[in-house]
């Protein structure tokens, strides 16, 4: 029996690193459906105004980011030494938030991934951008198995995220983000979001990552 | 924790107001599914947002007016996709049958004919539109649709003096891609009684005659 006030959003989060096609390591989780996206998902199926009919938002999902923040980071001394973070830090935050690894995937109030790395680019200090990727497309079209499912997909390449100085890179949280976000721009706000024990990215592995949101 | 408020008022006065659950049936589910997605970047799978309301007279709840001529004439059971007695449809469990339609669907305004006669159908309106709904954001999380129906010039005209309200539901407008025709269980037509909805409701009967006006205050809101 079901009996809905509110509609649910579920998700699901698989993160599976591969070297030379073996599966060396995966995630599971399930992910929060933050309140920005709540917000995001009110306006989009909403019109702003009839005769003519505007519509309030147009945005849809359309691109991924990781980062090192997050409470299920195991890998501190990494994430907070230099190269990636530390007093000549390039990933320890000094652009809205401290970075202390405090954010969890149960708090709908997160408005971004807490320690955002680069998907490709350069290393300078946040919040210097030009250049860097730091969240990238999903593949297009997403599955819809069940129908009242949209499952999303992204294959991190051997070469992203992880490139010269930053030879292992402790993942530990990742975003989802509509097309409304800038994918020069480090701290975009997410819809969902979700955290997960560290998974350190090297240059011999590929992240594939499928997301699911049910309705 | 209700989303659905019904404030019927009689002769301005209020006399009856409930406060339901409603089901956000597995039409809308696909439809929220396919709204947050593109086919191709720049090009969304779907481009339709909530625009319409209904009400009707089947559902479990049915009053025994609905069986009864003039109603049962012109709103005879059947005629919904699963075809049922009039009498089925309900929201605490929605998926047997799945409901897609209202089941027994009345007009806004329009002729007494029985449902989908060929020649009238394109002159009844079998949905309420903006103006007589409108839609704000309660919180910034929710959409909340407001309709309010004047019975002195909707739903009870005609020989139908007495029409007992047993269920409602919420439609978006039905356009699937922008600029392309959209599948059935997506195409929502004010002309015809059964278009497919994402949001139902039945409750105990509320009689409408020509001194009743009725407010259907329905939240949608998502949670984490």
């Amino acid at each position: 029996m079901r009996i809905i006030d509110d509609i649910q959003v579920k998700q699901n989060v698989y993160i599976t690193a591969r070297e030379r096609g073996k599966i060396v390591a995966r995630r599971e989780g399930h992910n929060i459906f933050l309140n920005t996206g709540r917000e995001w998902l009110a306006a989009l199926i909403s019109y702003a105004s009839f005769a003519p009919d505007v519509f309030e938002n147009v945005d849809r999902v359309r691109y991924m980011g990781f980062g090192i923040g997050g409470f299920r980071q195991l890998a501190l001394p990494t994430a907070n030494s230099s190269p990636i973070g530390g007093v000549s830090d390039a990933y320890r935050a000094s652009y809205s938030q401290a970075g202390a690894n405090n954010q969890t995937d149960t708090d709908p109030d997160v408005v971004q991934v807490e320690r955002p790395v680069r998907v490709t680019g350069g290393t300078n200090d946040y919040p210097t951008n030009t250049g860097d990727r730091w969240v990238e497309q999903i593949q297009a079209p997403p599955e819809h198995n069940p129908a009242s499912t949209s499952t999303f997909r992204r294959l991190f390449g051997q070469q992203e995220i992880n490139y010269s100085p930053y030879i292992s890179v402790p993942l530990s949280e990742i975003g989802l983000f509509t097309s409304a976000a800038n994918p020069e721009f480090a701290f975009n706000p997410p819809v969902a979001y979700d955290t997960f024990d560290t998974l350190s990215k090297t240059a011999a592995f590929e992240l594939e990552v499928i997301w699911t949101l049910s309705f | 924790m209700n989303n659905v408020f019904i404030n019927h008022y009689r002769h301005g006065k209020l006399v009856d107001h409930r406060e339901l659950h409603n089901v956000w049936v597995d039409n809308g589910r696909k439809y929220l599914a396919e709204m947050i997605t593109e086919t191709v970047f720049g090009s969304p799978v779907r481009e339709d947002r909530l625009k319409y309301f209904g009400v009707g007279i089947g559902s479990t709840r049915r009053n025994v007016l609905a069986t009864q001529a003039p109603l049962s004439t012109s709103y005879p059971a059947g005629n919904d996709p699963w075809a049922t007695a009039g009498n089925e449809y309900q929201k605490e469990y929605a998926p047997s049958p799945d409901v897609q339609t209202l089941e027994l669907p009345v007009r806004k305004s329009g002729g007494e004919l029985a449902y989908d006669d060929p020649l009238l159908s394109a002159t009844d309106v079998w949905l309420f539109e903006p103006p007589d709904v409108y839609f704000t954001h309660q919180t910034t999380q929710s959409v909340t649709a407001h309709c309010f129906i004047d019975a002195s010039t909707y739903v009870t005209y005609g020989s139908f003096t007495q029409v007992p309200l047993t269920e409602a539901g919420l439609y978006t407008d039905g356009v699937h891609n922008a600029g392309g025709a959209a599948p059935a269980d997506v195409a929502v037509d004010v002309n015809k009684p059964y278009s497919p909805l994402v949001a139902y409701v039945n409750f105990d009967t509320i009689l409408l005659d020509s001194n009743s006006t009725v407010e259907f205050i329905w939240s949608v809101r998502f949670a984490p």
